[in-house]
């Protein structure tokens, strides 16, 4: 018996060799070998240098740093819950039985297999504020709702309406309709072009979804409709609960993506303008790689390792009191 | 249950020992050790313009047979490609440099003083070269690199929209004042809508700018930024005003809608700066007949960025001989004359011989191109450029003539109450200790 088991886990360790093997040469050595480096200056070429906790010291005293986390924790704070909630929606809307849904599920999976670099060109066609798509489409509402107001404040000219409704018809009109936001090129909308950007890609986290709907037992629905509960009532006692584990993981998995944030902005933005789209990886690549510190780099990712590693605790803490577990 | 364990991890164990063993022990880089191997890392470069080059590596080898020339295609990234190659002890011989990394990589060590290797070659003459080019790749008497090309900035203009709007073609007359009132007279607005169809120009350069008018973006030491200077404000704020206030050059968003070049060859544009290496995409595009003159000059004369490139060779070559050959054979008489219709070549024999300046190919006023050499310069060396650049770029001038706050159409800054504030944060950049 015991003999028995022992070939099996050798088998086993055999079967995951080739990947722990890419691990430790790939992974767990330059892991390492960025603990040394972070108290080091080093520029990759000449030989590096110790400097003790001075790299640390100087991440509290960038203000670049403090700049790029908020950007990354506003974008995150955005794209991560409402990519979730869309997916949701997506996969419960996947998940009826209508003809030529397997078309419908390609096409929302579709973005996620395409190249980052080819969707982060289109879209900065797309957010162009002038003659990008959207602004094109918005403005083309912005008429639409001017001549609506226009229309009403002149046919509420009569003796009977109220003075307070004229006096708001007549002030929207004389305000019109709100010129379309900059997104890529007003600092204060590029972070929402990302944000928006980000639902391009929820055909991952749907999929994960849509399997876990097509898993939850038909009997508990139907025990729900004895029960009395409708369409909402079922969604919401049957198919949340049941799903919470893949929202939990999904929110984790999305949480340490955004916190990576990079192709993107590195393609559209290079974290402009005026540093409104400078995330933290894009600004740890810029100091490693473009200004050559290389020590103050590897200080910046393990500020980063522990920052996610310890919101990631806490997302587990917290799921404590929302997620089910089955039995 | 210690064997069991000891088992278990005996096979992925064996691996890694002969992965480590095998990245630790040497290769031999050579399999025949008669001939000095001499490896060329080639940066990034479209189809066309590799055919040539790759003519002219064989041209090399049918030349140099004793010498086994080996190039290898770095496809993206270059800089952070060698950097790592050099960290690992085996970079390349010979390294490509351009102004704005030359300086990282003198102050790393990571490439050779070539002044030796010129001065024991007695047919080889440095003076062949633009002497300010050669400036550029020096470290004062101490030359590091041997330029290639002598890339720098000029204006293009469509003749055809000049001849119809009655408007003369720029000449070297052209100051800031001729060149806003022609690009006034070219911009329109043909169907009323409030967008512009044809813009008088493509975006000029800020940095040009300051230069033209008698300014300076770093001081001579490069310790110091100069963009607070009266010179460098009203040359920003003419930047700004020719995007926003005049608006006969596209403003940033514009431009990230619709680059400079394609407009001009849609017709859409009718002057735009640009330098000789965008001369193949023009030739094979325009429909119309073009030409080029120098940029307008500002109240200190003409000036414009040079951005030309250079070989140099690298502190771990084992053949540094060898590979100074191939750099003088590729920026010489047989390489640049390969190359004429697409670089505008540094080795003066080439740049202002017949082949080129009479040349049977666009644009007409080849000579433009050298004399816009003379006025060619760059930043003073210092390996924080890069840093200091992307803070200027990112809180003052945006960066090619994209969004800053001065030329924010929206909401422009003024660069009279902005550079001041922003010129300290540069200068603790630009003053700050070893990198880290």
């Amino acid at each position: 018996m015991k003999r028995l088991r022992g070939r099996e886990a050798l088998e086993g360790y055999l079967f995951i060799s080739p990947w722990v093997i890419g691990f430790v040469v790939f992974a767990l050595g330059p892991l390492l070998a960025a603990v040394v480096i972070s108290f080091t200056s080093w520029d990759l070429i000449g030989p590096a240098k110790s400097v003790g906790v001075e790299n640390y010291r100087e991440l509290a005293r960038d203000p670049l740093i403090a700049k790029s986390l908020f950007n990354t924790f506003f974008y995150a704070a955005f794209a991560v819950p409402l990519g979730v909630a869309f997916a949701l929606v997506l996969a419960v809307l996947l998940n009826t039985k209508t003809r030529g849904i397997s078309i419908y599920r390609t096409i929302v999976y579709l973005p996620a297999v395409t190249s980052g670099v080819a969707i982060a060109i289109l879209w900065k066609l797309l957010f162009n504020a002038d003659s990008g798509l959207i602004n094109e489409v918005l403005r083309l509402f912005g008429s639409l709702y001017e001549a609506a107001i226009n229309g009403m404040a002149s046919a509420l000219d009569s003796r009977f309406t109220p003075a307070a409704v004229r006096f708001i018809l007549e002030s929207l009109r004389s305000l019109g309709a709100p010129e379309p936001p900059g997104w890529l090129s007003d600092p204060a909308w590029s972070k929402p072009a990302l944000v928006v950007m980000s639902l391009w890609g929820v055909g991952a986290p749907t999929i994960i979804f849509l399997a876990g709907l097509q898993g939850i037992p038909r009997e508990l629905y139907e025990a729900a409709q004895i029960d009395g509960a409708g369409k909402f009532g079922k969604f919401r006692h049957v198919s949340l609960p049941m799903l919470s584990p893949l929202i939990f993981f999904n929110l984790v998995m999305g949480f340490i993506g955004a916190m990576q944030i990079f192709v993107q902005v590195f393609i559209m933005t290079d974290g402009g303008p005026q540093d409104s789209t400078l995330f933290y990886v894009l600004y740890l690549f810029k100091q490693a790689f473009q200004y050559l510190k290389f020590g103050y780099g590897a200080a910046m990712a393990w500020l980063l390792f522990f920052i996610i590693l310890g919101a990631t605790l806490v997302q587990f803490v917290l799921s404590k009191r929302w997620v089910q577990y089955e039995r | 249950m210690l064997r069991l364990f000891r088992s278990a991890f005996l096979i992925p164990a064996a691996a890694v020992a002969v992965i480590v063993v095998a990245l630790l022990a040497k290769p031999e880089r050579l399999a025949d050790t008669s001939r000095p191997i001499v490896v060329y890392a080639h940066p990034p470069c479209p189809p066309q313009l590799m055919k040539i080059y790759e003519s002219i590596f064989d041209d090399f080898r049918q030349k140099r047979p004793e010498i086994d020339f080996r190039v290898e295609r770095v496809t993206s990234m270059y800089e952070q490609n060698i950097l790592t190659r050099i960290a690992g002890g085996v970079a390349p011989d010979i390294i490509f440099v351009y102004p704005q990394n030359f300086a990282l990589w003198v102050s790393k060590g990571a490439i050779i003083e070539l002044n030796d290797l010129i001065d024991q070659d007695p047919a080889f003459n440095i003076g062949d070269y633009y002497e300010n080019i050669v400036d550029i790749f020096s470290v004062g008497e101490s030359i590091y690199g041997i330029p290639k090309d002598g890339t720098s900035f000029y204006l293009t203009y469509n003749k055809g929209i000049f001849d119809r709007e009655g408007v003369a073609y720029p000449d070297d007359t052209w100051d800031w004042d001729k060149f806003l009132e022609a690009a006034k007279k070219l911009t329109k607005d043909f169907d009323g809508d409030g967008k512009i169809d044809r813009f008088g120009c493509g975006a000029l350069s800020w940095e040009e700018l300051v230069w033209q008018n008698g300014g300076r973006v770093f001081s001579e030491d490069a310790g110091e930024c100069l963009l607070d200077s009266p010179e460098a404000i009203e040359a920003l704020e003419f930047y700004a005003d020719l995007q926003i206030k005049y608006h006969v050059c596209p403003n940033p968003i514009e431009r990230s809608f619709l680059g400079d070049i394609t407009r001009f060859w849609q017709g859409e544009m009718a002057m735009m700066r640009s330098a000789y290496p965008h001369s193949a995409e023009l030739r094979n595009r325009c429909e119309f007949e073009w030409d080029i003159a120098l940029l307008p000059k500002g109240k200190a004369g003409h000036a414009s960025r040079a951005l030309p490139s250079a070989y140099a060779i690298s502190t771990q070559s084992r053949h540094p001989k060898e590979a100074f050959e191939f750099i003088k054979f590729l920026t010489g008489q047989e390489g640049m004359m390969q190359l004429i219709m697409v670089e505008n070549a540094a080795f003066k024999p080439v740049a202002t011989s017949e082949a080129f300046l009479e040349g049977d190919f666009l644009p007409e006023h080849k000579s433009v191109v050298s004399e816009t050499v003379r006025y060619a310069r760059a930043f003073p060396q210092t390996p924080y450029f890069q840093e200091a650049w992307d803070r200027i770029t990112q809180q003052l001038t945006g960066a090619d003539g994209s969004l800053g706050p001065i030329t924010d159409p929206k909401n422009p800054a003024s660069p009279a109450e902005l550079a001041p504030i922003i010129v300290p944060d540069i200068n603790k950049i630009l003053r700050q200790g070893p990198p880290k």
